[in-house]
């Protein structure tokens, strides 16, 4: 069919090549920012208190910028990446984090009542580790069925 | 992805009448190619704002390119 305007006739795939350089970029850039920000604090810490090895573990200050720093940095990248996304992978995004939060109470309701019986330390970090290999398996099979 | 019932749409056969790719379409559409592979082989519904899209886009009332009386 003519395409009576005066653009090209495949102006809708340029745009569309465009919009996935810009968002490609915009995925290194939030990659290049997550990175920085430890380093940051690392190196803000060895230049306040030196480069020599110190006993005692990391300083409060430190452990509470690295906390706060990822949540605002995770925070962020998901923001940024919502934001340029349509509404099929919009869909797909919720739905995983859907299956996370579905899966994370399940998990944790079924560990509240085994810790009387099992006293595993680390059942808890093993619940998180399940929830999230759940959320990317949710991702991948709605990504792959699509 | 979807629910159980499906819409068959003509979204194919209209992209084909234009001779535009599924990338031409995406672009126009503001929405990823995958989103439009996906609504033209029925694994996904699109939402109302982007039904009215598609019809603007091709000039046709929602009803002339989605059918819900067929499901699959």
């Amino acid at each position: 069919m003519m395409n009576m305007s005066a653009e090209p006739d495949d102006w809708g795939a340029r745009r569309l090549e465009e919009r996935e350089a810009t968002r490609r970029k915009v995925r290194w850039d939030l990659v290049g920012g997550a990175l920085l920000v430890p380093v940051a604090i690392v190196l803000v810490d060895a230049m306040t208190r030196g480069f020599a090895p110190r006993a005692g573990g990391r300083p409060v200050w430190m452990v509470i910028a690295l906390a706060i720093g990822m949540v605002v940095v995770i925070g962020y990248a998901a923001w940024r990446t919502a934001r340029d996304e349509d509404e099929l992978q919009r869909r797909i995004t919720v739905n995983s984090l859907a299956a996370v939060g579905g899966a994370s109470v399940l998990l944790n309701l079924a560990a509240d009542n085994l810790h009387e019986l099992v006293h595993y330390e680390l059942l808890r970090h093993h619940i998180f580790l399940a929830t999230l290999v759940i959320g990317f398996a949710a991702y991948g099979w709605q990504r792959w069925r699509s | 992805m979807t629910d159980e019932e499906d819409m068959k749409n003509r979204l194919k056969v209209l992209r084909a009448e234009r001779d535009w790719s599924q990338a031409e379409l995406a672009g126009r559409l503001d929405v990823s190619r995958q989103a439009v592979n996906a609504i033209e082989t029925g694994k996904y519904d699109p939402s109302l704002p982007l039904a009215f899209r598609i019809g603007r886009l091709f000039e046709r009332p929602i009803e002339e390119i989605f059918d819900d009386e067929h499901v699959g």
